[in-house]
């Protein structure tokens, strides 16, 4: 009878599956490859060193794993603008291929000579901020270049949400002061859906599908760090500090405490919108430190003076002086 | 014989007209639409601060666009049925048989909140650009109140 089960138990063990992590990639077409994680460590390795602050400790830290852009190439993946990753938990870092250029990224399979598990694989960008370093991937998405294009028209969002009441606790989250993030809505943006682009004025930026992400989330008004973007739907390492620009398709939302120092060049030049950087930037800020009425909450860009293919087809205007 | 015939002419002179079409912000009803236009057209002269039209087919898919694509759309009454065409918009804006049209409007006392509401209980279906213009489509919950 022991020697049944033994046998029983046994033929279960070796019937279950080696449980093996793989990512799904989708390219620019829309088609998609599955790379199982176990073949990662037969590719070839360097190792890198990083130095950050977290929490108030400084990290120094030893990594061995293969050149991101290499494994890309070999992959065939060359053509495409950006590349988003994404966790387990929906967490989202979204690069673009100039970037990813620029850096030594790479995929790290050791930390200080110690192998990670599988899962714990981790993007690591010596030059970009460890909130960039995503680990337990499950997805990554290449996307092609322009997906997001230069905006119409920009409001100022102090205006727009002094308008609306101001609510506490705004469920799930207790114990904040705030506004619910469709309370940007109105009375500018009648269909929101589709992705938005969120920035905060450290320049890390997301785009996120706007009912899968943003559709529940609020605007945490805090006195140290302006608008604080946050989601139950978005892991809370996702969620935005010192918001300072939301753009819907072509209408954008800057949040002029968190612009106030800076133009639309700067904006410009953060967001790649290549063919407006040089006439904005020549500019002088436009940005008012404090809006003064509510007739000052939008600059309508085809009000700004045009010395760009781009707004050909708006009429010759100065900026609006109020 | 002669009743006849006046009642027949009378049937076919009613016939003629084109059946209204029906323009709302929600909870609101504006003049409807009684012949074929410019959509901007009945924008500027009816509600001039509305930034958003959902357009609303007999099958409840919708399409939503702004206010830089009103004067690209038109629609026509044609074969007793309200269509939405356009050349330079995206493709399924040209909607056969429209049942009634939505407005968003922009103005600092007006809230669009059954707007919204419409809009967030529908399926989001998807967004189409050309030419640089944008639309987004949605297919409308049923039993939908105006």
């Amino acid at each position: 009878m022991r020697i049944c089960m033994f046998i029983i138990l046994v033929s279960l063990v070796i019937s279950i599956p080696t449980y093996v992590k793989a990512w799904e990639v989708t390219d620019s077409n829309g088609g998609t490859m599955v790379f199982k994680s176990d073949s990662f460590a037969k590719l070839p390795m360097i190792e890198i060193q990083t130095e950050r602050d977290k929490k108030g400790k400084h990290l120094s830290d030893k990594w061995k794993g293969f050149l991101l852009n290499d494994w890309l190439k070999n992959s065939g993946y060359t053509e495409f603008g950006e590349i988003v990753f994404e966790s387990s938990d929906h967490y989202q870092v979204r690069l673009s291929k100039e970037d990813l250029d620029k850096q030594q990224a790479i995929i790290a399979l050791y930390q200080n000579d110690n192998p990670l598990a599988e899962k714990d694989y981790r993007l690591v960008i010596p030059g970009m901020r460890d909130m960039y370093w995503i680990a337990n991937i499950v997805k990554i998405t290449l996307q092609k270049k322009d997906q997001l294009m230069v905006p119409q028209i920009i409001y100022w969002a102090e205006p727009i949400l002094n308008a609306k009441k101001l609510k506490s606790d705004i469920p799930p989250f207790k114990n904040m002061k705030g506004y619910a993030f469709t309370d940007l809505l109105d009375p500018n943006i009648p269909f929101p859906d589709g992705d938005v682009l969120v920035m905060g004025k450290d320049g890390v930026k997301q785009l996120l599908d706007y009912r899968k992400f943003l559709q529940k989330a609020v605007l945490e008004k805090t006195d140290s760090t302006g608008y604080w973007l946050k989601s139950p739907d978005m892991p809370a390492g996702m969620w935005i500090k010192n918001l300072a620009y939301v753009q819907f398709a072509k209408k954008g939302i800057l949040f002029t405490r968190a612009y106030m120092d800076k133009s639309l060049g700067d904006l410009a030049d953060t967001l790649g919108w290549k063919n407006a950087k040089a006439y904005f930037a020549s500019e002088k800020s436009i940005v008012p430190t404090k809006p003064r009425s509510w007739e000052d909450r939008e600059l309508d860009l085809s009000k700004i003076r045009l010395a760009n293919p781009l707004f050909t087809h708006y009429p010759y205007a100065e900026i609006r002086e109020k | 014989m002669k009743r006849i015939a006046i009642i027949l002419s009378l049937l076919y002179c009613i016939s003629l007209f084109a059946e209204p079409l029906s323009v709302y912000i929600p909870s609101k009803q504006l003049p409807s639409l009684t012949q074929s236009t410019n959509f901007q057209e009945y924008i500027t002269t009816n509600q001039p601060t509305a930034v958003g039209a959902l357009i609303v087919g007999d099958d409840q898919t919708a399409v939503g666009i702004t206010e830089n694509e009103f004067s690209l759309l038109n629609l026509n009454y044609d074969k007793k049925v309200w269509n939405a065409t356009s050349d330079v918009l995206p493709l399924p804006v040209n909607i056969h048989h429209i049942s009634c049209i939505y407005l968003y409007v922009s103005n600092e006392c007006t809230t669009n909140p059954k707007f919204q509401e419409l809009r967030d209980k529908s399926e989001f279906l998807g967004q189409a650009e050309k030419n640089g213009y944008i639309i987004w489509k949605y297919k409308l919950p049923k039993g939908i109140k105006k």
